[in-house]
């Protein structure tokens, strides 16, 4: 329904950082959702890790399962999964010449409730280093009843985000 | 209480081999989402976009890669992989008069002088048989977009209707 996406932050890079953090979940929403666009590493061939926050801050235990059809142009496709992780890595070997970028949407879901694990799907499209285009179709979830507030991107050996970066959290009016 | 979805524009045709909507895409938005309602074809067509570029002329360089997925309710799934099209395929498909296909498209940064990405779902009923796709698809022109033009790639009719949001 028109009407029901509801900005809750955003950043756009606007100088070169090593972390974006949106946050500003809790129960006014059931559901919420982030886009990512043209979000590009400062130095090439980078993961793009991300974790969820409590209070905040990033919640770095072993309690993280992803499964992810990873889609590719280049060759076939592959499946990545994982189990008791400490982050997921939504966005591989990411490029950053030319046009090069990461774009996608991730809703999440149980975020703020304290009693459920926090669920997300995942579905992000990117060109890789070598030019090639993927995308990973799937999801996680952090398997700890706590309540959570948002989500941190990193990437990967503390590499910068580029200016022009944009991560921004909606909620899904109910 | 300001809201983040919002219609830009829509536009439709019956019967026709192509559609075009002009002016949706600007420095406005990053993202934009694009709703399509594909049905009552003719022959097996699937439905292919190009960007329109700043004059209103099309992207047709073989500069479009794709990536998806076809989930197929009557035989095994299939990866589908190209690349240096002229333009998004495959975004929707209908076969005959009785087909439907329903179609979601988050277009990435189309306005900006970078890659153009977007990530595509769709259900289809094709000859009495579902296919759901999931794809992603890149155009790396670095054209900054200022519409979409919509085609069926066998120039066969089909009633169309697009509607584009932004994502603010």
């Amino acid at each position: 329904m028109a009407g029901s996406l509801i900005k809750i932050t955003e950043t756009t890079v606007s100088s070169a950082v090593a972390s974006v953090t949106l946050t500003g979940i809790d129960s006014t929403y059931d559901v919420y959702m982030v886009s990512l666009s043209n979000v590009i590493p400062a130095t090439d061939d980078k993961n793009m890790i991300v974790q969820v926050t409590v209070g905040g801050t990033a919640d770095s235990t072993s309690n993280y399962d992803h499964a992810y059809k990873q889609l590719r142009a280049d060759t076939t496709f592959s499946n990545t999964s994982g189990s008791n992780g400490t982050s997921v890595l939504p966005v591989l070997s990411l490029g950053n010449v030319g046009g090069e970028g990461a774009s996608g949407v991730f809703y999440l879901f149980n975020f703020a409730n304290a009693s459920e694990f926090s669920f997300a799907t995942v579905e992000t499209s990117f060109v890789d280093f070598q030019g090639n285009l993927k995308g990973m179709q799937g999801g996680f979830v952090n398997t700890v009843a706590q309540s959570c507030d948002g989500l941190k991107f990193t990437l990967e050996s503390s590499t910068n985000f580029s200016t022009g970066s944009k991560f921004v959290l909606y909620g899904l009016n109910k | 209480m300001s809201v983040s979805l919002e219609f830009i524009k829509s536009a439709s045709g019956s019967s026709v081999s192509s559609l075009s909507v002009t002016n949706c895409f600007s420095a406005e938005y990053d993202v934009y989402q694009l709703q399509v309602n594909y049905n009552n074809g003719s022959g097996n067509n699937n439905l292919s976009i190009r960007l329109l570029d700043s004059g209103g002329s099309q992207v047709s360089t073989s500069t479009y890669d794709l990536a998806g997925l076809d989930m197929n309710s009557w035989t095994s799934f299939s990866e589908v992989r190209s690349t240096g099209n002229t333009a998004f395929i495959n975004t929707a498909q209908v076969a005959d008069s009785n087909d439907n296909s329903i179609g979601n498209t988050y277009f990435f940064n189309p306005n900006l002088a970078s890659y153009t990405f977007i990530t595509n779902q769709q259900a289809n009923v094709t000859s009495t048989d579902f296919r759901g796709r999931k794809m992603i698809q890149v155009e790396k022109s670095t054209t900054q977009a200022t519409g979409l033009y919509l085609f069926t790639n066998n120039s066969g009719t089909a009633n169309i209707k697009a509607t584009v949001y932004g994502v603010k």
